[in-house]
């Protein structure tokens, strides 16, 4: 199954969950958040979310800004 | 300064980035004495953790932005976004409508603002300095508004400085903090001497030749200004008045 990740293509098992995304990334930061389709997805919610095929999953930490 | 229901004692709020290296941010932020800095989100890097690292070292409460939103929905998930991260209400909204000029969407900064604060967060909305605009964010509900003085980065100060004095007088209780275009230190003083609340700043400070000396006098010349309005400067007035009394002046009749 083909997501797109931070802009960039990206293959992950079918029914994978963005927990699942995560560990396979190797992302272990609290200082992270992600949203699925513009949508904030909360961190509680990581190990409830299926990924679908096609799904544009951001992931953004902090990042100096004025 | 009132920033909803917090008290700072310092009336600039820094943003972070463009510095030359985490160590001259962090001089500034000490020398700037500020209190409440800005941070954005982006894209994750190899390090997510690196430069909340940095942070933490401020002990400052964090405002995280909107910056590089476009629209309503792209800024009320990116504050979700930052409120999952640092945990806190704060919310600097940038809506912006014009690339060319970075000027805020005054539908957009209104709509996401109206959201936003149902959604329970305190909301710091970058605006133009137009008086409608500011009035309308108050009608919504923001207990801060942020003007610019003029467009962001350009460091040209306080170009409609009658706008901000107008939106001033017609919104005495709000908090007002110009947000965008300081580039002098005389720039942040008129900011306090127009009766604003304060000032946030970011490329003038990281982007000048050094950082910390120019940091420093930021905070010189608004501790300065806030104490010469304190001692309370003579009014203002069309006609000339001559301090030297033309009274027993020689040659006079």
């Amino acid at each position: 199954m083909r997501i797109v990740l931070n802009g960039k293509n990206k293959k992950i098992g079918l029914n994978e969950k963005i927990n699942d995304l995560l560990s396979s990334l190797k992302i272990k930061s609290k200082f992270i958040a992600i949203a699925v389709n513009g949508e904030f997805i909360s961190k509680k919610n990581y190990s409830k979310t299926i990924l679908n095929e096609g799904d544009v999953v951001e992931i953004v930490s902090p990042h100096p800004g004025g | 300064m009132q920033i909803y229901d917090l008290k700072l004692k310092n009336n600039i709020i820094l943003g972070s980035s463009k510095y030359p290296s985490p160590k001259v941010f962090l001089k500034c932020v000490k020398n700037i004495k500020t209190e409440m800095i800005t941070v954005a989100l982006r894209k994750i890097g190899d390090k997510p953790e690196k430069f909340y690292k940095t942070l933490s070292k401020t002990n400052c409460k964090i405002l995280p932005n909107t910056a590089g939103c476009f629209n309503e929905k792209e800024a009320i998930n990116t504050a979700l976004m930052c409120r999952d991260i640092f945990e806190t209400n704060f919310i600097k909204l940038e809506v912006i409508e014009n690339k060319r000029n970075l000027a805020p969407s005054v539908k957009g900064t209104i709509k996401a603002s109206e959201k936003l604060l149902k959604l329970g967060f305190k909301v710091l909305p970058y605006a133009t300095d137009d008086l409608n605009f500011a009035k309308q964010l108050v009608k919504v509900g923001c207990k801060v508004v942020m003007p610019w003085g003029s467009p962001i980065g350009t460091g040209q100060g306080l170009v409609n400085i009658d706008k901000l004095k107008k939106i001033r007088k017609s919104l005495p209780k709000t908090t007002l903090i110009v947000d965008a275009g300081i580039g002098k230190v005389s720039h942040a003083c008129q900011v306090i001497e127009i009766g604003y609340d304060g000032i946030l700043l970011n490329s003038a400070v990281a982007l000048s030749k050094n950082p910390p000396k120019f940091a420093e006098s930021i905070y010189n010349g608004v501790s300065s200004a806030i104490e010469s309005i304190k001692a309370g400067p003579i009014p203002e007035s069309k006609k000339p008045i001559p301090s030297t009394s033309f009274k027993g002046i020689a040659f006079s009749k």
